[in-house]
């Protein structure tokens, strides 16, 4: 077990290395060079100056080194378009992506186990039909459109949910307006995962109805609600956990999509609007903290696997 | 041999021909591309023509799906739009599963150091968050034609790879390989000429759901305003600062998107349906 642990941790770590060797070399691509991602409105002299102090001109991987070692110290640099340091921003967007995205799990896990399991249990009838045209669907629809689409019907049409933002801008906090705004997004971003989740439910739960367990189940009288929550769902539901670790850093990238649709304050939005100002720094520095918390997320719900599920043999596994 | 290929492949024919949905898919896919690609031979007007008296315009003869925000004609978008969204989808999958296969091919066929880096490198493309590289990459190299394609196709060859590298496994142990290695064809010529051929359906299944994948990420891109740029137009591009317009013209957004969901939703249900028949382990 400990062994298994440490060689996880080891993956992450080394994923994390990774993360920033590849935000490094983009870095390297900058029109201007690194430099430039220093202060952009320098000549060419002040430029190879600025190089020589920076350490520019020492070979690529004193350089890198000395940027992680900046990473480590908690130095990330300085936005170009606002006047603060990139660390601060990154992370005072944090907190609302973090909330949309988790909004958007429970969403896709409570919804697609749900319609998986019913349109196993009614397997071959127009409701299992109707299920698998939903979640084909889901996993088709560009969500951006998806995400509009909803606009138009409850923002335009009913005018019953506010169609962008966090909270209503003046108004003293209140929970309901708050889930208000949160609705809209986080169903926009879980309609793919909830779509994977249905469609794997669906088989999982089918592959465990055959099992001898299930028939002796059955067989010996238990009543069918009884033996799909004490037998099937506990079987057929533990491999979920290792699907929701894998859907995490999909679930990353469709907050930069939802949350531009729906103006919601959180990192994606603020990568999109920085790509377009060229704020270079505050790019670099959202892709590196979603990376941190998306490689963080995943080696949680991992271990969380091992410890929920007691058939996992560690010595075989890795 | 040649009688029992034959044999095989008009039994998955068959098996196709079955799935009407499958079937359906073949043929509103064939004919998006035809009416798309044929598109100055037929639409009358020019997508890019601006008519500034004439915004926002209702449906008519002369326009059928009215006019833009700058006047342009929005059914010829739309057919333009998809003749762009069309071939950067079909030439980033194109990419993607050549680098795929060749990947999942190398580290299935020579197994060892190879595969085990070769797959710890897809492991991890698949565990970050790529859509921010993405957004990185054409923030600072600029959002050209070929740097989106090359963009989606380097982030979306994973599952390919996987895919090719378990069936190269599978084969790999298989009579005829053995064979082939025994009367002494080099590593190269067995891979390419005998083990990776009997891989094709996987990667042709593979291909059309990559279609899928990479129309999707292109318009999510363009909408986003980091893909395809304006004028040019595109099925994303045009959703573009859609939300300004949804009060007033909600039809320019419902057109563009509910052809980006026809025409992935086409291509998820032809791979799905190409796997049902050319999968030998499915019958």
């Amino acid at each position: 077990m400990i062994g298994y642990l440490l060689g996880r941790v080891a993956q992450g770590v080394f994923l994390l290395v990774l993360v920033t060797v590849l935000t490094f070399s983009l870095m390297q691509l900058a029109p201007g060079g690194p430099a430039i991602l220093m202060d952009p409105h320098i000549g060419a002299e002040q430029a190879r100056e600025m190089e020589r102090i920076l350490g520019l001109d020492r070979p690529v991987h004193i350089q890198y080194l000395r940027w992680a070692g900046n990473l480590i110290r908690g130095d990330w640099g300085k936005s170009f378009t606002m006047a603060q340091p990139v660390l601060e921003i990154v992370v005072g967007r944090l907190p609302a992506t973090m909330v949309l995205a988790v909004a958007s799990i429970v969403i896709a896990v409570v919804l697609g186990v749900f319609l998986g399991t019913m349109s196993a249990i009614k397997k071959d009838t127009v409701f299992d039909s109707v299920i698998t045209v939903v979640s084909f669907s889901g996993i088709s629809i560009p969500t951006f459109w998806f995400g509009l689409m909803l606009i138009l019907l409850f923002s335009v049409h009913l005018r019953v949910l506010p169609s962008s933002g966090m909270l209503t801008v003046g108004a003293s906090f209140s929970l309901v307006d708050f889930l208000a705004h949160l609705a809209m997004p986080a169903v926009v971003l879980g309609s793919v995962n909830m779509a994977q989740i249905a469609r794997y439910t669906r088989s999982s739960v089918l592959t465990v109805l055959q099992e001898d367990y299930v028939r002796t189940a059955r067989g010996k009288g238990l009543a069918f609600h009884r033996v799909l929550f004490k037998h099937v769902l506990r079987n057929a539901l533990l491999p979920i956990i290792t699907l929701i670790g894998m859907l995490i850093p999909r679930v990353a990238s469709g907050a930069a999509i939802a949350e531009t649709v729906f103006a919601w304050p959180g990192l994606g939005r603020l990568a999109v609007s920085a790509a377009f100002q060229r704020d270079y720094p505050v790019i670099m520095a959202v892709t590196l903290l979603v990376s941190f918390v998306v490689i963080l997320s995943t080696l949680i719900t991992d271990v969380l696997y091992t410890v929920v599920d007691p058939r996992i043999k560690l010595e075989k596994h890795r | 041999m040649k009688i029992h290929v034959r044999f095989h492949r008009s039994r998955s024919w068959r098996k196709f021909r079955r799935k009407r949905l499958a079937v359906l898919s073949l043929v509103v896919i064939v004919l998006m591309y035809a009416l798309s690609l044929s598109a100055n031979v037929w639409v009358p007007h020019d997508p890019e023509e601006v008519d500034i008296l004439l915004r926002f315009a209702g449906p008519s003869w002369r326009h059928v799906f009215g006019t833009d925000e700058m006047g342009r004609d929005a059914f010829a978008r739309i057919v333009y739009g998809g003749r762009v969204s069309l071939s950067v989808g079909t030439a980033a999958m194109v990419l993607a599963i050549t680098l795929g296969s060749l990947v999942g091919a190398f580290a299935g066929f020579w197994g060892g150091a190879v595969d085990a880096v070769l797959m710890r490198i897809t492991e991890s493309m698949l565990s970050i968050p790529v859509f921010f590289f993405v957004i990185v990459t054409l923030a600072i190299l600029g959002s050209s034609l070929m740097n989106v394609i090359l963009v989606i196709s380097l982030t979306s060859w994973m599952a390919t790879a996987r895919i090719v590298r378990s069936e190269v496994l599978r084969n790999k142990e298989l009579d005829y390989v053995v064979a082939a290695r025994a009367i002494g064809c080099s590593g190269p010529r067995v891979l390419f000429r005998h083990a990776l051929p009997q891989v094709f359906p996987s990667i042709i299944v593979s291909g059309t759901l990559g279609v899928a994948y990479a129309i999707l990420i292109e318009s999510a891109l363009s909408f986003l305003g980091l893909g395809v740029q304006p004028p040019t137009p595109s099925w994303g591009n045009m959703l573009t600062g859609a939300q300004s317009y949804l009060w007033k013209s909600p039809m320019l957004v419902v057109y563009p998107g509910a052809l980006i969901f026809l025409s992935v939703l086409m291509f998820n249900a032809l791979g799905d349906g190409l796997r049902d028949a050319l999968d030998p382990t499915m019958q």
